[in-house]
């Protein structure tokens, strides 16, 4: 007869007598093994907020999004410990695997702590990673970043319970939303695709 | 040669090489990581604790927790399943449990870092580096590793978990006693919800007695400074030695609050928001505090004339404690905004006046200034009393006020639970409310930071949660926003100009102003 005692024995015992087995069973969320990344197809509409770069200059990023060609965005903050670090990294990753084509792509990347990063921050953190010049970062008065944020859906209550997100603009207000295990190869094949289609 | 102490310190915070170069590793994605931003205390933490991060859990590697076998503990699960935040992914994930014996030796770490296997043989997280280091390298960050974390650290003994208070010698009595009572009763209340965890260990409400064996008892030591600051470090270390404490928490002093700051950082302690209208000057590591004080409104003032390009500006200040102090820090500020301070205001121009009611009718009624075309600036923090209240001025012009606390009228959401509070323990002093408020966020904030490190006593463990805990809705309506991050040290933010006309202070955008006039 099994009862209740000799399951949660065995399942202890499972534990016991090998614990990767027992681990294994969870392998969907297994933090080892890559996942696919989520891809969203999203319309998203920036709102008209003033901004400002890295290097203080006023920036309207609605105008700026007026002009076609696609946009890889992602929102960080200076002081980020482990998620920021790693997207910035695989923007680099990227800028490098388009090649020729990076010049056709706009990098940004949006404080989601303006009341820190001000410009020098966002130069000091540009300058950690190899995105190349055409790097832009921005931050502005916080009721402008939650409003970007809002838009993006990419906001929290809290900075440390932000989520990693990529966003590639395709054209007009067509966005890819990605999320988790992002690659370099899957954010330069979505951008060369936006290249090839607009010819 | 194997690798020092102090080189593996460098590899371990710094992402610095024993031979100079940066720390490079590599990310499963095949993205790459160099220097600062590869370093292990970037998401492994100074501590050595780690910390979670939306949809990461950054695992802890102190020493002592790598020289064990890792099991599940009931006590940090219950925290991580049930009180703590994590992305949706991360809280799946705590439900698996890790498991794998103890870090035996330098292959151990070598599996760890460069191929991600721990001694389980299991792979981590696709979200940690690989690195490739040499020999040299290893050694060296290995040597680090062996002393990281080792608590606990002083301050903490078998029952008692120790803390202090500073006091200047001029804190006003009326203060110091609406500090001193906040501290009092928060205290005696916790400790006896402490002190019941320990009673009944075997029946146990919400698992409480779970986390008897990690709870101590809180005691506060009251240091009052005493003489000319000078003195003060000496005193400071007098204290300490008689009894070593765990942190600082609160205080206050009118004066320079830089010996006291200079003091925890010799001592390694931290010190959490003091009430001082001058913080140091210099960022430190322990040392947190609400704003950066009356500098933040010279600064201020001076980054807005700069914005908006006037060039002649004049100063007049009173004999009040603070006044010539911020008149000096203001002509700094100027300086470094190339704005040259002028004798006289002239039309056009802009007139900083540093003190008190009075000194700002007199000057406003001055006939030299009277008929003069000039902007008006003054200090919020010296004009309002401790309710934050400004006087009912009447003013027979605008002045621009530099303003470090919640706009007036904004609703405050936790304001009146803390009043509630205090009422209900019969101290509330209304006329030192601020105090009496800040002084209360600085203990919930240390009793929320106690209650997630459990019995892991690390001051560099408490310090990173005190800065994700600030942010997390226990402002008590002192500050429009208070936040931190790792590494920052400020938590007040939301400074702004406030216009005040006539009677009052106008809800109106900085580009009217109070005479219709250009």
């Amino acid at each position: 007869m099994i009862n209740r005692r000799m399951t949660i024995v065995g399942a202890g015992a499972m534990l016991l007598g090998n614990p990767s087995i027992a681990q294994h069973a969870h392998h969907q969320f297994d933090p080892s093994i890559q996942q696919a990344p989520s891809r969203l197809m999203r319309d998203y509409h920036m709102p008209r907020v003033p901004l400002f770069d890295q290097t203080g200059a006023a920036v309207d990023l609605a105008a700026d999004l007026e002009n076609p060609g696609p946009v890889l965005m992602t929102f960080i903050f200076t002081t980020c410990p482990g998620i920021c670090p790693i997207l910035s990294a695989v923007v680099a990753d990227t800028a490098e695997t388009l090649g020729p084509d990076r010049s056709k792509v706009r990098f940004w990347s949006i404080t989601i702590d303006p009341d820190h990063d001000g410009p020098d921050e966002l130069q000091a953190y540009a300058n950690l990673f190899d995105v190349g010049p055409d790097w832009r970062l921005f931050t502005g008065a916080s009721n402008s970043i939650d409003a970007i944020r809002r838009a993006y859906e990419a906001d929290s209550d809290i900075k440390m319970a932000h989520r990693a997100l990529f966003f590639l603009r395709m054209e007009g207000r067509a966005w890819i939303r990605f999320e988790g295990d992002v690659t370099a190869h899957d954010l330069s094949q979505a951008a060369r695709e936006v290249l090839v289609k607009s010819g | 040669m194997a690798g020092t102490f102090e080189d593996g310190a460098r590899i371990y915070n710094d992402g610095v090489l024993p031979n100079g170069q940066l720390l490079t590793a590599t990310l499963a994605q095949g993205a790459r990581l160099a220097g600062p931003v590869a370093a292990c205390a970037r998401c492994h933490r100074a501590s050595g604790h780690g910390m979670v991060e939306g949809d990461i859990r950054v695992p802890a590697i102190t020493a002592q927790v790598l020289e064990e076998p890792l099991v599940p503990r009931r006590d940090l699960l219950l925290r991580e399943l049930y009180q703590e935040r994590q992305g949706p992914v991360s809280k799946t994930r705590v439900h698996i449990p890790r498991i794998r014996p103890a870090y035996a030796n330098q292959a151990d770490l070598i599996h760890a870092i460069s191929f991600g296997v721990d001694p389980s043989g299991r792979e981590m997280s696709s979200s940690m580096p690989r690195y490739s280091l040499d020999n040299a390298a290893i050694a060296a960050l290995q040597s680090y590793m062996a002393q990281l974390g080792r608590m606990p650290d002083p301050g903490v003994d078998a029952d008692t978990v120790h803390f202090a208070t500073v006091l200047g010698p001029s804190v006003q009595m009326g203060r110091r006693e609406a500090m001193l009572a906040v501290m009092h009763s928060f205290i005696a209340t916790r400790n006896k919800e402490i002190k019941r965890e320990f009673e009944r260990p075997s029946f146990s409400v919400n698992h409480k007695g779970l986390y008897g064996p990690s709870r101590r008892v809180w005691q506060m030591h009251v240091w009052q400074l005493t003489g000319p600051a000078k003195t003060w470090t000496s005193q400071l270390q007098e204290h300490y030695a008689r009894q070593p404490v765990f942190a600082m928490l609160g205080g206050a002093a009118s004066e320079n609050w830089d010996p006291v700051h200079q003091f925890c950082e010799t001592a390694h302690l931290p010190c959490l928001f003091p009430l001082t209208d001058w913080p140091a000057t210099e960022t430190g590591h322990f040392s947190v505090y609400f704003s950066k004080g009356l500098r933040l409104e010279a600064q201020l003032i001076a980054k807005r004339l700069a914005a908006t390009g006037v060039r002649h500006v004049a100063q007049v200040f009173g004999t009040g404690p603070n006044d010539a102090r911020l008149a000096a820090t203001f002509k700094d500020a100027l300086v470094s905004e190339n704005i040259r301070l002028h004798d006289t205001p002239q039309n056009g121009g802009a007139l900083a006046v540093w003190g008190d009611e009075d000194l700002l009718q007199r000057t406003l009624l001055d006939p030299a200034i009277a008929n003069l075309k000039t902007d008006v600036f003054a200090s919020g923090s010296i004009l309002a009393d401790d309710r934050g209240n400004l006087p009912d001025l009447r003013l027979p012009r605008q002045v621009e006020l530099a303003w470090q606390y919640p706009h007036p009228g904004e609703s405050l959401t936790r304001i009146n639970r803390v009043r509630g509070w205090l009422r209900a323990r019969q101290i509330r002093m209304s006329e030192w409310e601020r105090t009496q408020l800040n002084t209360y966020f600085t203990l919930d904030l240390t009793e929320h930071a106690l209650d997630h490190l459990v019995d892991r006593y690390s001051r560099e463990f408490f310090l990173e949660t005190i800065e994700q805990l600030v942010e997390t809705g226990l402002n008590p309506g002192t500050f429009p926003r208070l936040s931190l991050g790792p590494s920052q040290r400020f938590a007040a933010h939301g400074s702004t100009i406030l216009i005040m006309c006539g009677a009052g202070l106008m809800n109106k955008k900085m580009s009217d102003r109070c005479d219709g006039g250009e």
